[in-house]
């Protein structure tokens, strides 16, 4: 039903209900008033009937009674006197003369008495259509004596009416008989002489019953007291069939139940289902006796005419009904049509706003009723919406801004950090791989490693609090430091120390990292280290994991000139050193599990043989299917180092080499770098007049750089990477500083006036002079400067 | 004038094929003047021309069905149906009729009493007042009394059940095709009746069947044997077609004024098609077997009704 209706417009849903509704309510009021007429009519028919009955009973008994009277005076007469034959005659005559409703009159003497030679004597008077015709009753075909008229009474010593019959004594017609025994008192004692009797034609009682009219074809029949129809309708009813022939003829045991009520006398209607043989019409019946002979007089009622003025008036009101539900339909859909058309109007102007066209204009009702109410209500929701959408637009471009510059924060982070790997293809010493997965665009940890000189490599990873970009800002600035603040031969506690201050000043949101580092003579396999409350490396050496020894103070930021301490140790050739964050060994999974030490360390153990390139990503990828289906809750954190240098100390002879180191932008750092360049140079057996062309170059671009590439005395970070290979001395100079190209001076190879040379321009111009090689590129918000210098 | 010869015989041929001038023989059959419809048969042959294809003309002599005996050994007819131990009694008093069918081979007869008179068993019925059938059906009172020793006071109601319904006679004889259905008829429900079978009385004797005088069956066998068949041949008919029949009798006896409704004449004709055995063999219809024969005639002689038995071959001719 509900999906019936779900797709159906308002006005067949108020078309159904009302009507139903109406419907419902009609039928009952319809029923009610039907079953009440009915009872009405009932009571009426059933008054009307009994009287009708009754009425014909009477009618039927008044000519009873007039034919009863004739015997019952003759049979004084008898009883008293004696007559002769022609008395006899005279005096039935004269009696049948006189009671016109009589038919015949006999007087049928018991065998020899009348006359004693005379075993049948019964003088019989009667009307044909000549007029009164007499005759005597009685012969060897005609025995009265055994004939229910004659032997009945004379059995019973009573009056008796005879069942009807057809006569062949004298009348040959259809009749009864009232037979009424007459005596005579002999010696005291009551003789029994004859009987008396008045013959009535059936044909004067099918005239009473014919006058009986019953609505169109509704009659009125006559039975006797066994049942057999007396007067009928139909005349060849008469006599043959009975009440109860009829019903066995019907298959009705209803029918033979009433025959049996109305041959016992008794007085009422049979509704039952009772199609009548005769009409073929579904019939009541109702019945009265006629208590003087036992006789029953019916009404056959046909229930369609019965019914018809109740069934008239019920068509009457029915069609009223579908008049009025037609007339109610054509105002609901009026009604509905006038409240569904601007509901129709609204929709098609929601549909096209729920098409993007919010502008759209809404036809304004100004109707105080629901439908303007929700009118208003749309315009309002309309308004809403613009509004909504406006401040939506805005909210989606400004959330688009950030994550775009979250994007360009997490390009940032990740550039700050070393991810090209190798990291260092020309050192054969170590093998070093790291990975750095944020839970959010920037994540809070760092790792970090670079060569301080030739021979010591620094790592380093911490792990901000908290996450995010406050935590990645931490995290920038605790890598910058590093980078800012190392100071070469210092001890990895030194630094920490260093940087636990910086950090702790101004620190007003009391982030802190832990934070772990580490310096690595590769040469040696020294390991200095210092751990500031950060997890603890593990340290896989000759077939043992351990872990490497625990904190050496707190995590940094959290207090101010707090003294750290180090460890060392020494690593052996193969020896594979895992510096993770707690990101690793507190992954959850979906039952909220933790990946745990354990199995880092049973996956280091299983997994020991490998590179750390491939180390890692197994790791990641381990702690991943640990948290399938679990969104990473933390930055996920991982540097390993395979220590591959077999003896420690040995010097190789140089035909590659490489140098990097992280500047301030600060001229005074750069005799500091020379000096060590004249010492690398040394070393690397370079010519002193190639060293003097290459410083002379180096100083003037430096010197430009630190100069113009920075908009403020800033202490931003130069890093310089020089490689000496095949006898190229090749130097990148990069910053991320001002777009700054010191090549894009003016050739200052004829100057007109010293004045007239652009700052820097000559120094350039003797660079491209001494240098083999000079390029400048602005690639990802920074300036590189390639130079090579041959030193042959 | 040979020609004009000629011609009139041809037209005489002509007429003579064309109107068949048939010479029908007269006889006459016995029917009772109040039960008509036990004749059923008889009429449908009539009514169906099967008489009249044996070239008989019948006219039924109307009589009363106590006194038929007497009008066949009068002549008043040259047929009768007559019940069995009535023309075994007859013949065993030298009365020279002749057996050429015998229609019903069972028992019909009982004594019927209304349960609200307390008659519930044999020894209820002794000096009860009888409503019983004199004349050629008093032999069946008579059997009864004597097989069950019961004293009843007999009253003759002749054809009527009434005396009985008005409790005039405390029982009625009746037959189960007839007199019984007239009383259930009358609203008497059959429970409300108690049956005393004279078949349960060992007295189950065939009942009708077609007479006729010896010098009859001798001077025109026939005739005898066409009536006869004809006869059995209007029982089958009505057996064959009990709608048609119904039709036809009703019709005829209407006619005759005599009164008749489909109901009664249904469970009539069903009963006699069962009490004939017609239904469970037809090669015994219209047949009176030497035992049938001899178990009535030795019943009426135990009983005293005759003195000697008479013999089965005299008594029943078969038409043939």
């Amino acid at each position: 039903m509900k999906k019936l209706l779900k797709n159906r417009p308002i006005t067949f849903k108020m078309i159904l209900f009302i009507c139903s509704g109406v419907l419902l309510t009609f039928i009952v009021i319809f029923s009610y008033s039907y079953f009440v007429s009915k009872d009405i009519l009932n009571k009426t028919i059933d008054t009307n009937a009994n009287l009708l009955t009754a009425k014909t009973a009477a009618e039927i008994d008044i000519v009873l009674a007039d034919v009863e009277k004739v015997p019952q005076s003759l049979s004084l007469l008898l009883s008293e006197n004696e007559y002769n034959e022609e008395q006899l005659f005279t005096l039935i005559r004269l009696f049948l003369k006189n009671n016109p409703q009589v038919f015949g009159i006999a007087i049928a003497y018991e065998p020899y008495t009348f006359n004693r030679s005379r075993y049948y004597y019964s003088p019989y008077v009667y009307h044909d259509n000549a007029g009164i015709q007499s005759s005597f009753l009685g012969s060897d075909d005609y025995n009265y004596t055994q004939m229910d008229w004659f032997q009945i009474p004379r059995e019973l010593n009573k009056a008796y009416w005879t069942e009807p019959y057809y006569d062949e004594g004298g009348g040959n017609i259809l009749m009864s008989t009232f037979s009424m025994p007459f005596y005579k008192m002999e010696n005291g004692k009551k003789v029994f002489r004859g009987i008396v009797t008045s013959d009535v034609s059936l044909e004067r009682l099918t005239q009473i019953i014919s006058n009986v009219r019953v609505y169109e074809t509704g009659y009125s029949f006559v039975v006797s007291r066994f049942g057999t129809i007396v007067a009928h309708p139909v005349k060849e009813k008469v006599v043959n069939e009975s009440i109860f022939s009829l019903a066995e003829e019907g298959k009705s045991p209803e029918l033979r139940e009433m025959g049996r009520m109305m041959t016992s006398g008794k007085t009422g209607a049979a509704k039952f289902s009772y199609h009548d043989l005769l009409t073929g019409k579904l019939s009541w019946i109702f019945y009265a006796p006629i208590n003087r002979n036992g006789w029953s007089v019916a009404v056959i009622y046909p229930l369609d005419e019965l019914m018809a003025d109740v069934n008239r008036l019920s068509a009457f009101i029915l069609f009223l009904a579908i008049c009025g539900v037609v007339l109610l339909v054509g105002v609901i859909i009026f009604v509905s049509s006038s409240i569904t058309k601007p509901l129709r109007s609204l929709a098609g102007a929601v549909k096209n706003m729920a098409g993007g066209d919010f502008a759209i204009e809404l036809q304004r009702i100004d109707d105080k009723d629901e439908v303007g109410e929700l009118n208003r209500s749309f315009i309002s929701m309309q308004s809403a919406i613009q509004e909504y959408i406006k401040n939506l637009t805005k909210a989606t471009a400004e959330k688009e801004k950030i994550e775009s510059e979250l994007r360009i924060a997490h390009e940032i982070q990740m550039s700050i950090i070393p991810k090209y790997f190798p990291a260092f293809p020309d050192r054969s010493e170590i093998d070093l791989f790291a990975s750095l997965i944020p839970v959010k665009a920037v994540g809070g940890d760092l790792y970090d490693f670079f060569f301080i000189d030739e021979d010591h490599l620094c790592l380093a990873i911490g792990d901000v609090s908290g996450k995010g970009v406050p935590a990645a800002l931490f995290m920038a600035v605790t890598r910058t430091l590093l980078r800012a603040r190392f100071v070469k031969g210092q001890h990895p506690q030194q630094i920490v120390s260093i940087i636990n201050d910086d950090l702790c000043r101004d620190n007003s949101q009391k982030m802190f990292v832990t934070f772990f580092l580490g310096i690595l003579n590769v040469k040696t396999g020294e390991f200095d280290y210092c751990n500031a409350g950060h997890n603890q490396p593990y340290l896989y050496s000759d077939g043992e994991l351990t872990q490497l020894e625990m904190f050496h103070g707190f995590p940094l930021g959290i207090k101010s000139n707090t003294t750290y301490r180090s460890a060392k140790t020494t690593l052996k050739k193969d020896d594979l050193l895992v510096c993770y964050t707690d990101g690793v060994t507190e992954a959850e999974d979906a039952n909220g599990g933790f990946f745990e030490d354990a199995q880092l360390e049973k996956l280091l153990l299983e997994n020991n043989q490998l590179n750390p390139s491939e180390l890692i990503p197994m790791i990641i990828t381990a702690v991943n299917n640990f948290s399938v289906g679990i969104e990473q809750s933390d930055d996920i954190t991982l540097l390993a180092l395979r220590y591959l240098q077999d003896e420690p100390g040995l010097e190789t002879a140089a035909t590659f080499f490489r140098y990097t180191i992280r500047i301030r932008q600060n001229v005074a750092e750069l005799q500091a770098i020379q000096n060590e360049l004249d010492s690398l140079f040394t070393l690397w057996k370079i010519s002193e007049e190639v060293i003097n062309d290459y410083q002379l170059a180096f100083e003037e671009l430096l010197t430009n750089i630190i100069y113009y590439a920075f908009a403020a005395d800033d202490e931003n970070i130069i890093t310089i990477s020089i490689n000496f290979e095949d006898g190229e001395i090749r130097t990148q100079i990069e910053d991320d500083g001002l777009e700054f190209n010191p090549l894009n001076t003016e050739d200052p190879s004829i100057p007109k006036s010293i004045h007239g040379v652009k700052p820097g321009g000559l120094g350039i111009f003797i660079c491209k002079k001494i240098l083999d090689k000079i390029e400048y590129t602005r690639k990802d918000g920074k300036n590189i400067l390639t130079f090579s210098k041959f030193s042959s | 004038m040979i020609q004009s010869l000629k011609t009139l015989m041809l037209c005489l041929c002509y007429i003579s094929f064309v109107f068949p001038q048939q010479n029908l023989f007269k006889t006459s059959l016995l029917v009772s003047n109040k039960q008509l419809t036990q004749f059923a048969g008889f009429i449908i042959a009539k009514e169906k021309g099967l008489y009249q294809k044996k070239g008989l003309d019948v006219e039924f002599v109307f009589v009363d069905r106590t006194k038929t005996s007497a009008a066949l050994l009068n002549k008043k007819a040259d047929f009768a149906a007559l019940l069995l131990p009535t023309a075994i009694e007859l013949a065993g008093r030298g009365e020279k009729i002749v057996n050429t069918a015998q229609l019903l081979q069972k028992s019909s007869f009982l004594f019927l009493a209304k349960k609200s008179t307390g008659i519930e068993k044999l020894a209820d019925l002794q000096g009860k007042k009888a409503g019983v059938w004199d004349g050629d059906m008093s032999i069946y009172t008579r059997a009864f009394m004597k097989k069950t020793h019961s004293v009843l006071i007999p009253v003759n109601t002749g054809s009527s059940t009434n005396l009985f319904l008005m409790d005039g006679v405390d029982i009625a004889i009746a037959r189960s095709f007839d007199e019984y259905h007239t009383i259930t008829s009358t609203g008497v429900n059959s429970g409300e009746l108690t049956s005393f079978s004279f078949k349960d009385s060992g007295l189950d004797f065939p009942e009708e069947g077609i007479y006729c005088l010896e010098e009859k069956y001798i001077n025109n066998p026939k005739q005898c044997r066409d009536f006869t068949d004809a006869s059995l041949e209007g029982w089958r008919y009505a057996y064959t077609h009990p709608e048609e029949s119904a039709a036809i009798l009703i019709k005829y006896l209407q006619l005759k004024n005599f009164p008749v409704n489909k109901p009664h004449l249904e469970w009539m004709l069903g009963l006699l098609f069962e009490n004939s055995l017609f239904k469970e063999n037809s090669s015994v219809f219209g047949n009176l077997t030497e035992m049938s024969y001899e178990y009535t005639a030795k019943q009426l002689l135990a009983l005293g009704f005759i003195k000697s038995i008479p013999p089965y071959k005299v008594f029943f001719r078969k038409a043939e």
